[in-house]
């Protein structure tokens, strides 16, 4: 990393590294106590995909303190606001659904839903982006 | 976390926050809410901003604050509206019900 690197990104890489690192380790964790015999491949799979969701939930509550550059004017400032907070908002509810789909859902069904779930919140916070940005243009037009 | 909670027990500062999860407001569009000095509000944001949970920016003359609230402090912040935590410290007297003052011409700078 950069020394010029601005302090509020490398925070934000740190913490992105850091829950990267917390997620493999508890791959790996689950993959030798699988090779152990201590769990099964339905429930490695349960637990990694439990662990995964909550660890992306928590990840994402935090989108709005992650640094954004500075707002050239208040209705940017509105726009960026409004569009973070929605999308960490959508993100968050979609990895807890995701993990507890996986913690009480039959696998099959698990499978499906978490990914909708999780199709559905980008879709929201692209849609929702998108649309406030055309409201910011009409009222800068109109 | 300790300065989260100091920061949300305050009506004032949740008041401020309430107002700014509509837009990011102005210093001086924020004061005009709440019938104390400009030294008392500073004081608000200071204890907001040490919380990280707000955010100011400076728009050419103007200091903007923004929101910085995490899923989980927005949703602490709800509560505290939901269930009237800190109600009796509004009922008192305090700056949460307060009428906003006249909207003076350039007080946002």
């Amino acid at each position: 990393m950069s020394e010029n690197l601005h302090p509020r990104i490398r925070k934000d890489i740190l913490l992105g590294l850091k829950f990267g690192m917390f997620i493999i380790g508890a791959a790996l964790l689950l993959t030798l106590a699988r090779r152990q015999g201590w769990i099964d491949a339905a429930q490695l799979v349960r637990a990694y995909n439990v662990i995964f969701g909550l660890a992306l939930a928590a990840y994402c509550s935090v989108i709005p303190k992650m640094y954004g550059p500075p707002p050239r004017s208040l209705h940017h400032a509105t726009l960026a606001q409004a569009s973070r907070r929605v999308s960490s908002w959508a993100m968050t509810l979609a990895f807890l659904v995701w993990a507890a789909l996986w913690a009480f859902a039959p696998q099959e069904l698990a499978k499906i839903a978490s990914m909708i779930a999780v199709g559905a919140s980008i879709a929201i916070s692209l849609g929702y982006a998108v649309w406030k940005s055309g409201e910011f243009r009409r009222s800068r037009g109109g | 976390m300790n300065s989260v909670f100091k920061a949300l027990a305050d009506p004032t500062r949740r008041k401020v926050l309430e107002l700014l999860r509509q837009r990011p407001m102005t210093a001086g569009e924020l004061s005009e809410h709440f019938p104390v000095s400009r030294p008392t509000m500073s004081a608000h944001f200071a204890v907001l901003r040490e919380a990280d949970l707000i955010e100011a920016n400076k728009i050419g003359t103007s200091i903007i604050y923004q929101l910085k609230l995490s899923v989980l402090e927005d949703a602490l912040l709800g509560f505290t509206q939901l269930f009237g935590i800190g109600a009796g410290a509004r009922a008192a007297g305090s700056a949460g019900t307060a009428q906003p003052r006249q909207i003076r011409k350039g007080a946002a700078k």
